[in-house]
């Protein structure tokens, strides 16, 4: 979640961005941090395996990985998931040689927040890496289209946006959907085929991982959660459910 | 690289760029598909698996499953086009902690096939140290693969000859092909044995240029009951 920097923080924001370049290339790598290191970026570590890209990514904590597709040891969507999972505030952002976005798109589903083709031209990487930092989506305008159309099918309260990053389970979320369009206790259990005590358990579990404490909270905090996805204003890439 | 007879030399060069050509963009272009296939196996995993029922459950685990073979075969095009032009970094490297180092990711492989892996005395030689553990690392999955089901035996062994050391990795697996020892170290030559760690078939072609880009030789001959035995000559440390 995006909020206004503390003094600290905006102290933090002028520091230069810190970035680890993850290629199995080591004359790629080279290339990408001469241009980012041309750009005011400090790239920190440099990683060959996939491996490597996670443990130095939960070492240093940097603020961005710039992560290839095709690495040994562990594929850049497999890595992108591993740092995710420790260190959700890491930005990651794929950098490939192809401009496929079924590829990119999943890289989106495994949380990175952005998508590049190698041949974007590494001038123009500095830019985006900070862009990705300030919390725009690093897309090209191809994926963009596909994501606006996907958002397009979604009904215009938002009811079914996810993002891909939250705390809820799939199963909490589908909860939440109900609570959403109104329905009681019973009423989800019937939905979704489970006893009204395991639905009560899974919206016991939701409101503390929303940190609210009533279930029409719960789905004012939801409606905030997706109006902020609806816009892609730079608080995360959503997902469709129904698309998932 | 060694270059062929009769002044062959610049067209095997060729041919192996070719080679590390094809492999890379193979690699690359499977990899891909890889990648996402898998990013979507993940998103069922961790996000769907409860929804599924058994038969679900076990298609999921035989996708994954397949998907675990194709990033071998990845691995293997991504590390055998990477070799030519990998920067060497040489030292003295202690060799049974390269074969220790080297069973690390193949314990489950030589447990499932119930496989004595038997570690004699082995003497230091000079090389760059990933390399000599990656050497290690085919050497004893090519013998596991050729082993198959299993049970089986891996022996490695070593002892100095001169300013060398002669390293062997003994196995009672498969026999050596029709095309015997040397055809055994073609790139895509049919593996001995088979199964998932064959991967892209190019494990002793990789030990080929590992040996060849420390100034050694790779040679293999056949077992005296069974299996085949594979021979590397590195240089030794003093």
């Amino acid at each position: 979640m995006r909020h206004l920097p503390t003094e600290s923080e905006g102290d933090r924001a002028h520091d230069p961005l810190r970035v680890i370049v993850a290629d199995d290339d080591p004359l790629a790598r080279r290339v990408v941090r001469d241009a980012l290191e041309a750009g005011g970026i400090v790239v920190i570590a440099e990683a060959a395996t996939g491996r490597e890209a996670v443990e130095l990514s939960l070492y240093y904590k940097p603020d961005v990985v710039l992560m290839d597709l095709v690495m040994p040891d562990g594929d850049g969507i497999q890595a992108t998931r591993r740092i995710l999972a420790e260190e959700p505030d890491v930005e990651v952002v794929i950098l490939t040689a192809t401009d496929d976005d079924d590829v990119g798109l999943a890289g989106l589903r495994a949380g990175a927040s952005g998508f590049l083709c190698k041949r974007v031209g590494v001038d123009a990487l500095p830019r985006a890496l900070r862009g990705a930092v300030a919390g725009e989506a690093v897309v090209s305008r191809r994926l963009t289209m596909r994501l606006v159309d996907s958002m397009r099918k979604v009904s215009p309260d938002g009811a079914g946006i996810r993002p891909v990053r939250s705390p809820l389970t799939p199963r909490e979320w589908e909860v939440l959907d109900l609570l959403c369009a109104g329905q009681s206790t019973d009423g989800i259990a019937e939905a979704l085929v489970l006893s009204s005590e395991t639905v009560r358990s899974h919206i016991k579990n939701l409101l503390r991982k929303l940190g609210v404490s009533s279930r029409q909270a719960a789905v004012e905090e939801a409606r905030r959660m997706r109006a902020g996805l609806a816009l892609v204003d730079g608080e995360g890439m959503a997902t469709h459910a129904a698309a998932a | 690289m060694a270059p062929s007879a009769g002044g062959g030399g610049a067209a095997h060069a060729s041919a192996d760029e070719l080679l590390d050509a094809f492999a890379a963009r193979t690699a690359h272009t499977l990899g891909a598909g890889v990648g996402v296939a898998g990013g979507y196996a993940s998103l069922l995993r961790e996000q769907h698996a409860e929804r599924l029922d058994a038969d679900g459950l076990e298609a999921l685990g035989g996708l994954e499953g397949g998907l675990g073979r194709l990033r071998l075969v990845v691995e293997d095009l991504l590390e055998l086009s990477a070799l030519a032009t990998r920067e060497l970094s040489v030292e003295p490297v202690d060799t049974a902690a390269a074969v220790a180092a080297a069973t690390v990711g193949l314990r489950a492989p030589l447990r499932a096939a119930r496989v004595q892996l038997e570690v004699g005395a082995l003497p230091a030689v000079v090389g760059d140290p990933a390399l000599v553990e990656r050497l290690f690392h085919h050497l004893i999955r090519g013998a596991v693969a050729a082993i198959g089901r299993g049970p089986g035996r891996v022996a490695v062994t070593g002892r100095p000859r001169g300013a060398g050391v002669h390293l062997e990795v003994a196995d009672d697996g498969a026999p050596l092909g029709p095309e015997g020892a040397e055809g055994l170290f073609a790139p895509f030559a049919a593996p001995r044995g088979g199964g998932p760690l064959v991967g892209a078939g190019v494990s002793m072609a990789i030990c080929r240029r590992i040996a060849e880009r420390h100034g050694g030789s790779v040679s293999a001959r056949a077992g005296e009951r069974a299996g085949a035995t594979v021979v590397v000559v590195l240089a030794g440390a003093a």
